[in-house]
């Protein structure tokens, strides 16, 4: 009898163990799997460019819980070749900022922070060397060879949509050959 | 053999669950707001990444921007837009803050004014320096947010650039944010 009780018990154990490590394995391909699917199939942007976004409204689905009050640039980055270079105006309450495959936000500069604007980043994929001559350029180590830059700026106001968007349509980026 | 399928299967079928439910214990909780303070953070567990990855793709790390989310109102009950609520308070301390709000997939609440949130620059204060929003699906005077035809809602607070005392978990725990109180039903 004790011995029927042991071996259920240890069947249990090895049941939730089973558990366990699939759970986690399942749960670890999420953020990947999400990022793919959101580059891959509801962006569909060329890799390594700028794709401005209208201001988000109620048709907006691609992204959950879009801000309504902020102006987005989208770029898909590839940096598994060369090394990408960016650059962007900053207007006020705006930011730059970078999302690995696993969700991570692996940088993010904003207006106030920016050492010059337009603000230059390039970014490289590990293992990869960036000498920046010009000493004005923020050289990111991107954790991922893959992922997303985002532009965000704050519309203060409706009158104020024109001027914004035309300053984030400037945006540029090259990759780095 | 069969300890391999059920703990697959069991694996498997607490994907969902369990995601939704582990972050919520890191999470810093003030009345009806809650944040993670991981969102978004390169020191993230892998269930808030997956958390983050489906339910707020591309946020930003706390010392950009908080996001306070609300689900329920002061009292504890569900958000619905068959109710009319009140959003009122002090402005945060935050270079920038919006209230905005969602239906129950997320998305932002089609409405004629095209009207999905207020912010510090584009709010009316109250004399004091105080703000009301009226939540409603019916026209209000004032900071008129409406809410549409969804069954439940969620209430995000985004402060951008936040003071340190946002920062420190304890402090945010007991400040003062945002009340959330209903006002009547429709029903």
């Amino acid at each position: 009898m004790k011995k029927r009780i042991l071996w259920i018990g240890l069947m249990i154990l090895g049941a939730v163990a089973v558990a366990f490590i699939v759970n986690l394995a399942l749960v670890i391909r999420i953020p990947n799997t999400q990022m793919q699917v959101t580059m891959t199939e509801k962006f569909n942007f060329p890799s390594n460019q700028w794709v401005f976004s209208p201001p988000s409204s109620a048709a907006s689905k691609k992204v959950i819980r879009p801000s309504a009050d902020l102006l987005y640039s989208i770029l898909c980055y590839d940096v598994s070749q060369h090394p990408l270079r960016v650059t962007a105006m900053l207007s006020e309450y705006s930011s730059i900022s970078g999302f690995s495959m696993n969700t991570d936000n692996f940088f993010v500069i904003d207006d106030n922070q920016a050492k010059s604007n337009p603000i230059e980043v390039v970014l490289i994929s590990k293992g990869m060397t960036y000498q920046d001559t010009t000493g004005k350029a923020y050289v990111i180590t991107a954790p991922s060879p893959q992922g997303i830059l985002m532009i965000g700026a704050v519309v203060t106001s409706q009158a104020d949509l024109p001027n914004l968007a035309q300053i984030q349509k400037q945006a540029t980026a090259e990759l780095v050959r | 053999m069969i300890v391999v399928v059920a703990g697959t299967s069991a694996g498997y079928f607490t994907v969902k669950p369990v995601v939704n439910l582990i972050p919520l214990w890191s999470n810093v909780k003030n009345g009806p707001w809650s944040t993670n303070f991981s969102m978004g953070s390169t020191g993230a567990n892998p269930y808030v990444r997956a958390w983050v990855a489906e339910n707020g793709l591309m946020a930003l790390n706390k010392s950009e921007v908080i996001y306070l989310d609300a689900y329920s109102d002061d009292d504890a009950n569900p958000l619905v837009s068959s109710c009319d609520y009140i959003i009122q308070g002090r402005a945060p301390d935050a270079r920038w803050w919006d209230i905005t709000v969602y239906d129950q997939d997320g998305f932002l609440i089609a409405n004629d004014q095209d009207r999905y949130s207020f912010s510090s620059t584009d709010i009316t204060f109250e004399p004091d320096g105080s703000f009301k929003i009226h939540l409603s699906n019916t026209y209000q005077q004032g900071n008129w947010l409406p809410s549409g035809n969804t069954k439940t809602m969620s209430i995000y607070l985004r402060l951008h650039n936040p003071g340190p005392a946002y920062l420190d978990a304890r402090t945010l725990q007991t400040m003062e944010l945002p009340h959330i109180i209903k006002e009547s039903s429709q029903q």
